[in-house]
C-alpha cells in the first residue's frame, strides 16, 4: 500500500500541491492524469522522495521520510521522464549500476532477463548514449524492472514509479511497455505511473488519479472518473468519452471547438 | 613573523622525519648508510656564476677560463653567452647545475629556490652568496666577495680599487652637475597599460641617484605597479626604460600616448632613455660608464 | 541460444570490470618502470645502472651520487607520483561530479582558488594568528591552498548545477569567472608582497617538481595518499550520479554526502598539488578522458587507473622537462599544455560531433 496523507508542497513561497490524500493498492496499476501544470510530476518527486513536502507518505507502512536512500532503492524503482547518461557506459553497465543495492543475488541473471523483457537483449553491449531515445526510454524500464524484480517477497509489494513511461516510445512498444506493468501488477507488485495518453490510462490503468490546479479532483476506477464532465472541467476543453460497442472498453475522443 | 613565513615556505622539516624517510627508501633500494664517500677537494676551477653581475665581474677579474656554465641573466660579456646556462637565476634546478659538475658556486643574493640552495649547499658544493647593494660600495663589496670565493684576494683587490675610482670619478661629475636635477621615472614594463615603476632600495633607484638625478617615485620600495594619478603627481621629466631586444619593449609613441605618461613634463619634450638591462642594473665593472652615459644622456642639453 | 546470450552478456559486464583491475597492475608496473627510468635519466650523468652495480659490490657510492639520485631524483619522482596521481584523480572525480568530461580543476578555476589560498599563506602569513599558524607548521600553505580550492569547487558547484543537471555553459563561464576573481585577488596580494616573497611567489607560480624536497614529499605525500584513500570509495556513487542526480538518489546513493565527499577529494587533492608544484594544468583533463577511451568510463576502476596514468604521465614530463634545455629546464607546465591543449580540443569536437550540448 502506498498512502498519502495531506502532501502539500511548496515551491519559491508558491502552493504547488494541496492536501493530496489518497491510498494506492498495490497489485494494480494506478495513473495520474491531469493537465500541464496540475502538478502530476510534483506529486511524482514527492513521492519518490526527491523533494520536500509537508504531510506524510507511507509506502508498505513506512513513513519515507524516516528511510535510508538504499532503504527505499530496495522497495521502489523510479522511471524519470527521461534521462541521459554521461560518459558511455554500455547498456548492461547503466543496468547493473541501477543494481547497487538491489537484494537479488545473480546480477548477470537479472541483466539479461531484464532486457529480454523489454526485447532489447541484442543491445546489451552498445553505447547507451548511441542509442534512440525510444531504446533509451526501454533501457531504463529495464533498469527499472531489475531492480525490483521480484514484485513481491514475504507478501510485502515492491513498487514502480513511472513518469509517462510511454511518450517517446511507437504505439506497438506503448502497449508492450503497459503488458510489462500490468504483467507486474498482476504478479502483486505496486505500479504508479503519471499518463498523458487518456486512452491508454482508461485501457490499463485500474485506479486513476486526475489532478488539477495542485488539488487531487477525484480518486477511482476508470470509469468512475473518466466521464465528459469531469475530464471537460479537468482540461477545460470539451472532451467526449465513448465505449467500445464490442466490450464497454472507455475511449476518449476531444471535441474540436468549432464542430 | 618574517622568520615563520620562510620557514613555513620551504617547507622545512624537523630532522628526524626526514631522517626516517630517508632511512626507509634507503632500505627499499638495497641503500646502507655506509656507502657514502666524499669527493677529494680540488682546485676550485669549476664554476658555475649565478647573476649577470656576478659573471661580469669574473671576467673583469680574468677569471672566466675557470666557469663552466652561467645563469641565463648572464649575458655580458659574449664570451658568456657561450657557456652552458642553467637556467633563471630565480629558478634554479639542483640537478642542472650539478650535472656540469662545479667545484664552486658564486651566484647573486636572490638566487634559489631555497630548496635548490640546500640541496646543493648537502652536495657539499661550496655555494657562495654574494650580496646585493645598489650603491658605490655594493659593487665594490661584490668584487671582493667574488675575489675571495675565487681566491684571487689581491687582484680582486686591485679591480675594486680601479673600479672605486671610476665610480667615485662618475659620482664626482654627477655631483658637480649645477644645473636642475631632473626627475627621473624608471619603467619596468607597461604589460597590460600597468605601468611598473621602480621605487626606493632598487637598482634602477640606485643609478638614477648616482647619475645625479631624482627617482620620481620614492613613496614605496622595490617595484610596484603605478597608478595613472601616481604618475601624473610623479611628473617625471624624463622615463627611463630597459631596451629590449625583440619586440617586447613598447614603442616610443605608443608610451607618450599612454593618458597617464601624455600629462607628464616627460611626453612634452619626448624624453625616454633606454639603456640594456644588465648595463644599466647589474651593479657591477660597467656601472661608471653606466653612470656616465646616463648623465650624459639625462644632461646634454 | 539462451545459455550463448547469457554467458556473451556475462561476460561484457564481467569482462570491462577486469580489465579495468588488470589494468591497476599493468599500469602499477609501468608506473615502477617509468620511475626507475626517471632516477636513471637526468642531466647529470650518473647513472643508476652504476650505482646499483656499486651497491650490489658493496662500493662505495661518491656523495654527489648519492646526493643526485637520493636527494635529487628520488623525490622528485615521488613528489611528480603524488602531484600526477593527484591531479588526475581530482580531474576524474571532478568529471562524475559535474558529469562532463570537460570539467578540470586547472580549466574551471579550482587551481587558482588553490593558488589563491596558497598566496595568502605565503603573503599573510604574518596576520594569520599564531596559535593557527603553530597548529599547522610547515602545513601552512597547503592547508590554505585547500582551503582556497574547497571554496572554489562549492561556489562552481552551487551556481552551475540546478537540480542536479550540471550547465557546462554555465561551469565553464563560472570557472573562468571564479579563476579571473581569484586572479584579481592573488595579484593584489602580490603587490603587497615584500621582495622575498615575489621570488617564493614568482618560482612557485612557474609550475615545476624542481623544488622537490624530502621535506615537501613528506608533507604532501601523506595528504595526497588521503585524498586518494577518500576519492577512491566514490567510484560506486559516481557511476550512479552519470545515471541523473534523482537517479542515483532511487538507486539507494545518499547524493548529498556523495557530493561532500567528491567536491572534498577534488579541494584536497587539487589544493596539496598546487601548494606544491604551482599550476600544472591539463593532466586532469587529458589522463580520465584517455582512460575511459582505452578501459571504459566505470568509475570504480577509472579513479585508481587515472591516478596511476597521471603518475606516469608526470613523472615522464618531468624527464622531458630536465633534459630538454639541459643544464637548465623548461617548466613542466609547458610541456603538460604541449600534450594537453590538443587532446582537449579534441574531446570538445567529439562532444560536440555526438551533439552533447
Amino acid at each position: 500500500m502506498l498512502q498519502t496523507h495531506d502532501v502539500c508542497v511548496e515551491i519559491n513561497k508558491k502552493k504547488i500541491l494541496k492536501n493530496i490524500k489518497f491510498d494506492v493498492p498495490a497489485g494494480k496499476i494506478t495513473a495520474l492524469i491531469g493537465p500541464n501544470g496540475s502538478g502530476k510530476s510534483t506529486l511524482m518527486r514527492a513521492i519518490s522522495g526527491e523533494i520536500s513536502y509537508q504531510g506524510k507518505i507511507f509506502i508498505n507502512e513506512r513513513d519515507i521520510n524516516f528511510m535510508k536512500a538504499w532503504e527505499l532503492a530496495a522497495i521502489r524503482a523510479v522511471l524519470p521522464q527521461n534521462s541521459s547518461v554521461a560518459f558511455p557506459f554500455t547498456v548492461a553497465e547503466v543496468i547493473h549500476i541501477g543494481l547497487r543495492n538491489s537484494t537479488e543475488s545473480s546480477t548477470d541473471h537479472l541483466i539479461n532477463d531484464a532486457l529480454d523483457c523489454v526485447g532489447l537483449l541484442s543491445l546489451a553491449k552498445r553505447e547507451y548514449s548511441q542509442l534512440s531515445g525510444g531504446e533509451q526510454q526501454r533501457v531504463q524500464l529495464a533498469r527499472v524492472l531489475a531492480q525490483v524484480w521480484s514484485p513481491l517477497i514475504d507478501g510485502s509489494a515492491k513498487w514502480i514509479f513511472l513518469d509517462e513511461p510511454v511518450s517517446s516510445l511507437d504505439i506497438s512498444y506503448q502497449l508492450e511497455v503497459m503488458n510489462i506493468m500490468q504483467n507486474y501488477a498482476d504478479r502483486g507488485g505496486g505500479v504508479l505511473t503519471i499518463m498523458h495518453d487518456l486512452n491508454l490510462t482508461a485501457m490499463y490503468a485500474d485506479n486513476v488519479g486526475l489532478l488539477h490546479n495542485g488539488k487531487l479532483l477525484c480518486f477511482g476506477t476508470p470509469s468512475q472518473v473518466m466521464n465528459d464532465k469531469i475530464l471537460s472541467e479537468a482540461y477545460s476543453c470539451e472532451i467526449k468519452v465513448n465505449k467500445t460497442p464490442k466490450n464497454d472498453k472507455i475511449f476518449i475522443l476531444p471535441q474540436a471547438t468549432n464542430t | 613573523m618574517k622568520y615563520f613565513i620562510s620557514k613555513s615556505l620551504h617547507f622545512k622539516i624537523i630532522n628526524t622525519s626526514l631522517v626516517i624517510a630517508k632511512i626507509t627508501l634507503g632500505i627499499f633500494l638495497l641503500l646502507s648508510s655506509t656507502v657514502f664517500a666524499d669527493t677529494d677537494r680540488q682546485k676550485l676551477d669549476k664554476v658555475v656564476s649565478i647573476g649577470g653581475s656576478v659573471t661580469e665581474i669574473i671576467y673583469e677579474l680574468e677569471e672566466a677560463d675557470r666557469l663552466v656554465a652561467r645563469d641565463s641573466t648572464s649575458t655580458y660579456p659574449n664570451a658568456a653567452t657561450l657557456l652552458p646556462d642553467v637556467g633563471y637565476m630565480r629558478a634554479l634546478s639542483p640537478e642542472g647545475i650539478l650535472s656540469v659538475d662545479p667545484n664552486l658556486i658564486i651566484a647573486e643574493d636572490g638566487s634559489g629556490p631555497q630548496e635548490t640552495i640546500d640541496l646543493l649547499t648537502q652536495a657539499s658544493v661550496p655555494f657562495v652568496k654574494i650580496s646585493d647593494g645598489f650603491t658605490r660600495q655594493g659593487i665594490i663589496q661584490k668584487i671582493l666577495e667574488v675575489g675571495d670565493a675565487l681566491g684571487v684576494k689581491a687582484k680582486a683587490e686591485k679591480v675594486a680599487a680601479r673600479i672605486n675610482d671610476e665610480l667615485m670619478d662618475a659620482e664626482r661629475k654627477s655631483n658637480q652637475y649645477s644645473g636642475k636635477r631632473k626627475k627621473v621615472l624608471f619603467i619596468l614594463s607597461t604589460r597590460g597599460g600597468k605601468i611598473l615603476a621602480s621605487g626606493s632600495n632598487t637598482a634602477a633607484d640606485g643609478i638614477i641617484k648616482m647619475a645625479g638625478a631624482i627617482n620620481a617615485v620614492n613613496s614605496f620600495n622595490g617595484y610596484k605597479p603605478l597608478s595613472d594619478e601616481a604618475v601624473t603627481v610623479a611628473a617625471p621629466d624624463v622615463i627611463l626604460m630597459m631596451d629590449r631586444r625583440g619586440n617586447h619593449g613598447t614603442d616610443d609613441e605608443e608610451l607618450f600616448s599612454m593618458p597617464s605618461i601624455s600629462t607628464t613634463p616627460a611626453a612634452k619634450t619626448k624624453s625616454l632613455i633606454r639603456m640594456n638591462g644588465l648595463y644599466l642594473l647589474g651593479f657591477g665593472p660597467r656601472t661608471a660608464s653606466a653612470i656616465n652615459e646616463l648623465r650624459s644622456e639625462l644632461y646634454s642639453d | 541460444m539462451w545459455a550463448t546470450k547469457e554467458s556473451k552478456n556475462k561476460s561484457i559486464l564481467a569482462d570491462k570490470y577486469r580489465v579495468g583491475r588488470r589494468a591497476h597492475v599493468i599500469l602499477t608496473l609501468a608506473l615502477l618502470l617509468v620511475g626507475c627510468f626517471s632516477l636513471a635519466i637526468g642531466p647529470a650523468n650518473v647513472s643508476i645502472w652504476s650505482i646499483l652495480k656499486k651497491l650490489m659490490l658493496n662500493e662505495l657510492l661518491t656523495s654527489l651520487e648519492y646526493i643526485i639520485i637520493f636527494d635529487i631524483r628520488l623525490p622528485r619522482l615521488l613528489l611528480g607520483t603524488c602531484v600526477g596521481a593527484a591531479l588526475a584523480i581530482s580531474g576524474a572525480v571532478m568529471q562524475g561530479l559535474f558529469r562532463n568530461p570537460l570539467a578540470d580543476p586547472g580549466l574551471i578555476g579550482i587551481s587558482a582558488g588553490a593558488g589563491l589560498g596558497a598566496i595568502i599563506a605565503i603573503v599573510l602569513g604574518g596576520i594569520i594568528p599564531g596559535f593557527i599558524t603553530s597548529i599547522l607548521g610547515n602545513y601552512l600553505v597547503v592547508f590554505f591552498a585547500f582551503l582556497g580550492g574547497w571554496a572554489t569547487t562549492l561556489i562552481l558547484y552551487t551556481v552551475a548545477t540546478r537540480r542536479g543537471q550540471t550547465s557546462v555553459a554555465t561551469m565553464l563561464l563560472a570557472g573562468i569567472a571564479l579563476g579571473a576573481l581569484a586572479g584579481a585577488i592573488s595579484g593584489i596580494l602580490v603587490y603587497k608582497a615584500n621582495d622575498q616573497q615575489l621570488r617564493d611567489l614568482t618560482f612557485w607560480g612557474l609550475g615545476s617538481l624542481a623544488g622537490a624536497s624530502w621535506a615537501k614529499v613528506t608533507v604532501a605525500g601523506p595528504l595526497i595518499g588521503v585524498a586518494i584513500f577518500f576519492a577512491v570509495r566514490l567510484g560506486h556513487g559516481l557511476n550512479a550520479l552519470a545515471l541523473g542526480e534523482a537517479t542515483a538518489a532511487h538507486i539507494g546513493v545518499a547524493t548529498q554526502n556523495l557530493k561532500n565527499n567528491a567536491i572534498f577529494a577534488v579541494a584536497a587533492a587539487t589544493g596539496i598539488a598546487v601548494a606544491v608544484s604551482g599550476g600544472i594544468g591539463f593532466i586532469g583533463i587529458v589522463v580520465p578522458h584517455l582512460v575511459r577511451q582505452l578501459i571504459g568510463p566505470d568509475h570504480r576502476t577509472l579513479i585508481v587507473n587515472s591516478g596511476l596514468l597521471g603518475a606516469i604521465i608526470l613523472v615522464l614530463a618531468d624527464v622531458i622537462s630536465r633534459i630538454i634545455v639541459a643544464p637548465a629546464e623548461l617548466p613542466i607546465g609547458i610541456i603538460t599544455a604541449v600534450i594537453g591543449a590538443p587532446v582537449f580540443l579534441w574531446i570538445l569536437l567529439s562532444n560536440r560531433k555526438e551533439g552533447n550540448w
